[in-house]
């Protein structure tokens, strides 16, 4: 490959018979001056400067390189300095590696299903760390809609070092009661009925009546003046009285740990490939372990983890009632908050404490008024 | 030789035949007194810095100047840079 220039100087006597030589052979000089009544320097091709050279050894002349421009001179840069290009190659490689490796895992919109859309990436073997092209996004959300039949819609993409799932979980139909059709609205949920404001249908329902889920709220059709009947599809709101439950049980001992007083660190040095640690984890039977990690590798993925171990033993201790009520309520209360809605308004609120087996169970019983109305279609 | 060759450019001009290219005449374009490019030239004779002798198919060409260079010489055509100051025919 030859697609530099080589510039020369040749010394001799009758030199213009080199110029001559070349002028017969179709070689090109270039920029051909005479530093010298017994020198000439000029350019000539990479390719042809072997020829010249030849030249110049049949006719006694001496010659000798002055620049070598082009390729040949990469050539020579690269072979004289054979481990910096070789750490250039491998620093872009790396780069390139590690640009087009995936560094973030985010799931969007996932709800309850998040840890199973988690587990299925696990069995995918989808880490942080994982070569981008590795991954088959489209075989992947495949995988997450079989699997997980609750979402309703999946999708995966790679943007960057980022892999991102969007999904939308799905909503069950509500089940329809009695004589309830297409267009009529329905109770989402049992309740007692405090208003009802019909903007289209007509009322099947009054205040004060106790309703069940799916019993028809309005029906879709209205009467005409000549007493015919159109089908409409109905709208309104129906406020009522509903009830939320939950129960939550909290042990009635807990399981402690004790500091023995033994504690141990270990430093590991952590890539996206490998890890290694100059420490030992310690032979302590139960620890305690905090991990704090620290990034070191400047641009490089390499992090130091910090471990510390400290030895502990395990005492169950009993919890006194009071300590464990409260705290049964409370999670009872926030699991009924949750399923409600944290943003509505509680009208009243009950809490029944039992005692089942080895723990405390709170039954918490909010009670709020909303609207249940849902269309059946 | 001559002798045909003076017929023969005669003959050219007479039927407005281009005579570089019909008897290889060297063709001279001159950019200023700063460069030279010079077609069917046969060869250096001597090259120095200040005097120029080139071979052409009707004798010798002698360019005279200062810091004269070949700034490109090819088998057919060249051209020269520097300060010319006088272009002739003969030693």
């Amino acid at each position: 490959m030859h697609t530099g220039s080589v510039r020369f100087i040749i010394e001799g006597l009758s030199l213009e018979r080199l110029i001559n030589q070349c002028v017969a052979h179709g070689i090109m000089l270039e920029s051909v001056v005479r530093p010298g009544v017994r020198s000439i320097c000029a350019t000539v091709s990479s390719a042809d400067y072997p020829i010249i050279r030849d030249f110049a050894s049949s006719q006694g002349w001496m010659i000798s390189v002055r620049r070598i421009t082009g390729w040949p001179s990469i050539r020579m840069f690269a072979w004289r300095r054979a481990a910096l290009v070789t750490g250039v190659i491998v620093f872009l490689a790396l780069a390139w590696y590690t640009c087009n490796c995936i560094w973030s895992i985010q799931i969007y919109n996932a709800g309850p299903y998040i840890g199973e859309v988690r587990g299925v990436l696990r069995e995918r073997d989808v880490r942080i760390g994982r070569f981008g092209m590795w991954i088959d996004v489209e075989d992947l959300r495949v995988a997450l809609e079989r699997r997980l039949t609750g979402l309703s819609w999946v999708s995966v993409s790679k943007d960057g070092v980022r892999l991102k799932v969007y999904c939308v979980v799905g909503t069950p139909g509500v089940a329809g009661g009695g004589d309830a059709s297409p267009g009529d609205i329905v109770a989402a949920r049992d309740g007692i009925i405090e208003s009802v404001r019909v903007a289209a249908g007509t009322a099947a329902v009054k205040q004060g009546e106790a309703v069940r889920k799916g019993q028809m709220l309005i029906k879709g059709e209205e009467r005409t003046w000549q007493n015919e009947t159109n089908a409409v599809k109905a709208r309104g709101e129906v406020i009522a009285r509903v009830w939320y439950t939950a129960d939550a049980i909290i042990p009635a001992n807990e399981l402690i740990t004790v500091p023995t007083g033994n504690a141990a660190e270990r430093k590991v040095y952590v890539t996206p490939w490998l890890e290694w640690s100059p420490d030992s984890v310690p032979a302590f039977e139960k620890m305690d372990v905090s991990v704090r990690t620290l990034p070191i590798g400047a641009v490089l993925p390499l992090w130091a983890r910090l471990e510390s171990y400290e030895e502990v033993t395990f005492e169950e201790r009993v919890r006194d009632e009071a300590s464990l009520q409260a705290e049964a309520a409370l999670a009872a209360l926030r699991l009924a908050r949750e399923e409600a809605g944290l943003d509505k308004p509680i009208v009243d609120k009950w809490v029944e404490y039992s005692m089942m087996g080895d723990g405390m169970k709170a039954h918490v019983t909010l009670e709020l008024t909303e609207d249940i109305a849902t269309a059946l279609d | 030789m001559l002798k045909f060759k003076r017929r023969a450019i005669r003959h050219a001009q007479q039927f407005g035949l281009p005579e570089d290219v019909l008897l290889g005449l060297p063709r001279l374009v001159m950019h200023g007194n700063t460069s030279l490019s010079l077609e069917n030239h046969k060869g250096v004779l001597e090259y120095t810095p200040t005097r120029i002798r080139l071979r052409t198919g009707i004798g010798t060409l002698t360019i005279q100047g200062e810091g004269m260079s070949l700034a490109q010489m090819g088998r057919h055509d060249m051209l020269l840079r520097g300060a010319i100051q006088s272009v002739g025919y003969g030693t």
